[in-house]
């Protein structure tokens, strides 16, 4: 959500924090509950950069409240703004250059465009958000009707709801009837199909149909109310018509990226706050009742604050936690007995998570990997074929890709792929991490990280891994590293800017290597063959050296 | 001065009242006890309805039951006031039927509007219009003493 920037909306602290980024100085300060940056450089500007002219500017706006809270500046030319280049990190508690939480290639410099909350961001942080940016000149009358995601963006407006219900016959007429009152939408009570798009009117890959509906969005906002068939004036982007849509070959040919960078090569979503493209790609979904809230609720049933805290992370129905959310519709696996007859693992086991196996960990966004949405069946045919980890690979990060198809073949009866050589003898999770996409590299540090994983493949094995991945191009990449580093045993306290300059960068990883030299025993192991290691736990460099040069650097944004 | 004796009139607003009075004070101590005890049935948020009902209730059904030995005392009183049994029955139904409206309202609530036990508050609310109205004009034509 955006909120009107003061004391009580920023997530911490403002007042008297100084940062600095690329030669320019920023002081935040507060000033009878109004919120300002004094901004000096020390070096000219590079006229190519976006960055904001010395002296001092109000902060009006903040976007965010779950991970990260942007921040965005007044310009004094209409309701235009401009980025504060920082963003804080809620959980962390720290701040970041903004660019350092995206996953980005290096010297992207600041980010945002002058304009491009009003141009953009608005369309999914507001309600009913109308950018009215001119044609004609560099000026925007933007107009928002609330600035949170606001009951009538789920509900459509309330305007007639309340006018009709000022009548108390009526409104008795219907608590007495329980019957729906259609002045209002209730998304519980539409089928899988519109309920989803209530929420992928913002959650999903759109863009408008034409040149008309866009302008026509620029003046009076969405014409798209809860409960309608489609998205009106937008429509969701499928990659798989890419060839046949004219309008999504239209997107390809002034951005060759945009399907790469959004998508996996066969088309599933691979980046977050998109789960609408997800969801209606999963097989449940044609069943009519499928949708977002067979496992969110968007009002937390308890009041207990603890409850509510717990409720607003993912915002889900507490007992869809667990494998409830698909028992209550594939209901023959509530059994134990066929629970493990179809996991093959120990019914209590994460190895029986229906989520685990059919909605793994391969969406990267906010600095971290977050659940697919689209349901799917693990195989190691999809990643051979998209590069995409396999939810057995995930967990079992120090198994390689031929017995995950050993195993499927004898569990599930798949047929096994052709497998090249190294995914026949290196660990898939290697692999991924070395030659895999910035995208891939982010998926495999955060799994590295992860609980169950740690649990069954063992940790020891993944300190060199980690600690390499701290070098990685991209900060996000490096970011995840750093934390994951942190979850293994004598790390917990490890400091490491993942901002910093390239030398103090390297100073960080040769510090975290001694350390790791200092806590490990000083008996050889004999680690299996698949991890890539020498007796003394560290990387064969010469195999290392071969998978880098392997490595896809195609630019992830 | 006035009579020992009590008229039957006088006595049964008396009754009536001092045990309304008793009944409704014993709400309210049932309301402190559902604070005290912190019953999100009576405290939350999403049930503020209800104790906006009850509260009424218990101030309501106190205040008539007040006015109810007041009348007593008034028709004990002044001795030469027409009091019709109209006004009694209106005045101690009304000290029943508004309260109690509001009593019913709180038990069962839909979101923010009470269950239609509050249809009972207009109707005690236009009895005691009446009885008051009614006794007021009784003592506006008392002949003085
Ligand atoms: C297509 C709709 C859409 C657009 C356009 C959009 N966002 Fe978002 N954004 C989302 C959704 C949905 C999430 C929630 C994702 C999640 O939690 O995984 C989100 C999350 C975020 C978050 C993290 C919020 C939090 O509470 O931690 C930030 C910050 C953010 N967006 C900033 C921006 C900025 C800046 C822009 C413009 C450049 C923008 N977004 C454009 C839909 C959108
Ligand atoms: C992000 C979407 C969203 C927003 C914003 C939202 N709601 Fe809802 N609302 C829902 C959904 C979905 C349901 C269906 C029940 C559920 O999710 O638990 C619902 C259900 C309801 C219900 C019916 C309760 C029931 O059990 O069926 C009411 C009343 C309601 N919302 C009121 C509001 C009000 C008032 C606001 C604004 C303060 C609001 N909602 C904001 C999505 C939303
Ligand atoms: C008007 C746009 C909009 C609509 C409609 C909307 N969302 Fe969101 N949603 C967002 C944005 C933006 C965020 C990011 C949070 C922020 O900015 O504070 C978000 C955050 C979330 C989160 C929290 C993510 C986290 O990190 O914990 C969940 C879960 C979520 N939305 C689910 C839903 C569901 C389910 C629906 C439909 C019932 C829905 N949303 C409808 C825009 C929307
Ligand atoms: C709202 C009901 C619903 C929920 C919840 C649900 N599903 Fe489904 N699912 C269906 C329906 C309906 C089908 C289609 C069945 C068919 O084609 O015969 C389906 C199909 C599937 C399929 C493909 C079946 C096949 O034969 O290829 C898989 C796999 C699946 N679901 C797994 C899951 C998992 C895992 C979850 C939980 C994350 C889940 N489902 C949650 C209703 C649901
Ligand atoms: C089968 C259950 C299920 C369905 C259906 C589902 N989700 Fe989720 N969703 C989850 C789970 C589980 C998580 C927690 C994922 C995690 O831990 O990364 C989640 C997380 C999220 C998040 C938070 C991501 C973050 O930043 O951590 C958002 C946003 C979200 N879902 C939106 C949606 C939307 C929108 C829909 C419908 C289009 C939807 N979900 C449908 C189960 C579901
Ligand atoms: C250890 C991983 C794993 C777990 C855990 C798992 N599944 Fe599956 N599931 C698979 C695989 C692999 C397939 C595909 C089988 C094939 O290729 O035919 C599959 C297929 C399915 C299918 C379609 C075929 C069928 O057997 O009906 C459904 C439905 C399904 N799973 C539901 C679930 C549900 C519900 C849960 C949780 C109770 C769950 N799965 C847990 C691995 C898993
Ligand atoms: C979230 C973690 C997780 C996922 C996902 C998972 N497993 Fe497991 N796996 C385990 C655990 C834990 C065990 C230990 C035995 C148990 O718990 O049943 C195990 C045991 C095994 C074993 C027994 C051999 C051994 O290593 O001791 C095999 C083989 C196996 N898993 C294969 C698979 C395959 C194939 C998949 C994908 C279809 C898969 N697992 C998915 C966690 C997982």
């Amino acid at each position: 959500m955006t909120q009107v920037a003061g004391t009580d909306t920023v997530a911490t602290d403002f007042n008297g924090v100084e940062l600095s980024l690329n030669g320019s100085d920023y002081t935040l300060l507060e000033d009878e509950g109004r919120l300002f940056v004094e901004i000096s450089h020390t070096k000219p500007l590079d006229p190519e950069e976006p960055v904001a002219p010395a002296g001092r500017h109000e902060i009006v706006l903040t976007t965010g409240s779950h991970h990260l809270q942007f921040y965005w500046m007044a310009t004094m030319n209409t309701r235009v703004i401009d980025q504060l280049p920082f963003a804080y990190m809620i959980k962390e508690e720290r701040w970041t250059p903004m660019r350092a939480t995206f996953l980005l290639p290096p010297a992207q410099g600041n980010f945002y465009a002058v304009g491009q909350w009003n141009r953009g961001c608005m369309d999914c942080h507001t309600t009913q958000g109308r950018p009215r940016v001119s044609n004609v000149s560099f000026q925007m009358d933007t107009q928002v009707n609330e600035f949170g995601i606001s009951c009538a963006a789920c509900h459509s407006e309330g305007t007639k709801h309340i006018s009709k219900n000022q009548n108390p016959v009526r409104r008795y007429a219907h608590y007495l009837s329980g019957k729906p009152d259609d002045t209002i939408k209730n998304p519980k009570r539409l089928d899988g199909q519109k309920a989803s798009l209530v929420c992928g009117q913002c959650h999903s890959i759109w863009n408008f149909s034409g040149i008309t509906e866009k302008q026509e969005w620029n003046t009076k906002g969405s014409t798209y109310r809860a409960g309608d068939e489609s998205l009106a004036q937008r429509y969701v982007v499928n990659p798989r018509e890419a060839e046949k849509n004219p309008l999504v070959r239209n997107i390809i040919a002034n951005d060759p990226h945009y399907l790469e960078n959004r998508f996996w090569p066969d088309g599933m979503i691979r980046v977050t706050g998109r789960e609408y493209n997800g969801v209606v790609d999963s097989p449940c979904y044609a069943g009519g009742e499928f949708s977002c809230l067979s496992c969110h609720t968007m009002h937390a049933k308890g009041h207990d604050r603890t409850e509510i805290r717990a409720w607003s992370d993912d915002q889900l129905k507490p007992e869809m936690r667990g494998n409830a959310a698909c028992t209550q519709c594939h209901g023959q696996f509530e059994n134990v007995a066929a629970l493990q007859e179809h996991t093959r693992h120990q019914a209590n086991s994460p190895g029986s998570s229906c989520y685990n196996c059919h909605m793994p960990y391969t969406t990267y966004g906010l600095l971290k990997a977050i659940r697919s949405h689209q349901v799917s069946n693990p195989s190691a045919l999809e990643s051979l074929q998209t590069g995409r980890p396999n939810a057995c690979n995930l967990c079992h990060l120090d198994k390689t890709l031929a017995s995950t198809a050993d195993t499927l073949k004898q569990w599930y009866n798949q047929p096994v792929p052709t497998i090249p050589v190294d995914e026949k003898t290196i660990a898939a999770s290697i692999l991924w991490s070395i030659k895999g996409d910035a995208g891939q590299r982010a998926l495999l540090a955060w799994s590295m990280g992860w609980k169950p994983a740690q649990e069954i493949s063992g940790t020891e094995w993944t300190y060199p891994y980690l600690i390499r991945t701290m070098a990685d191009p991209y900060e996000a990449v490096r970011f995840i590293a750093h934390r994951s580093l942190r979850s293994l045993s004598g790390f917990e306290d490890f400091d490491f800017d993942y901002t910093a300059e390239p030398s103090a960068i390297m100073d960080g990883i040769n510090e975290a290597y001694l350390k790791w030299q200092s806590l490990k025993s000083d008996e050889n192991t004999a680690f299996p063959a698949p991890l890539m290691l020498n007796s003394e736990g560290n990387i064969v460099n010469r195999e290392l050296h071969r998978l880098l040069a392997q490595r896809n650097n195609r630019p992830v944004l | 001065m006035p009579d020992k004796t009590l008229s039957s009139l006088t006595r049964r607003h008396l009754r009536f009242g001092w045990w309304s009075l008793f009944a409704f004070l014993t709400l309210g101590v049932v309301l402190e006890a559902l604070h005290g005890l912190k019953l999100g049935w009576y405290l939350d948020v999403s049930n503020e309805t209800r104790r906006l009902m009850f509260t009424l209730a218990h101030t309501h059904g106190t205040l008539f039951a007040i006015v109810n030995i007041i009348y007593g005392l008034t028709i004990r009183e002044l001795s030469s006031l027409n009091a019709r049994p109209y006004m009694s029955s209106c005045l101690i139904w009304g000290a029943m039927l508004l309260p109690g409206g509001f009593l019913l309202g709180g038990l069962v609530v839909y979101g923010g509007d009470p269950s239609l036990g509050i249809l009972f508050v207009p109707v005690g609310a236009i009895v005691m219009l009446i009885a008051t109205f009614s006794i007021a004009k009784a003592v506006n034509t008392t002949s003085r003493r």
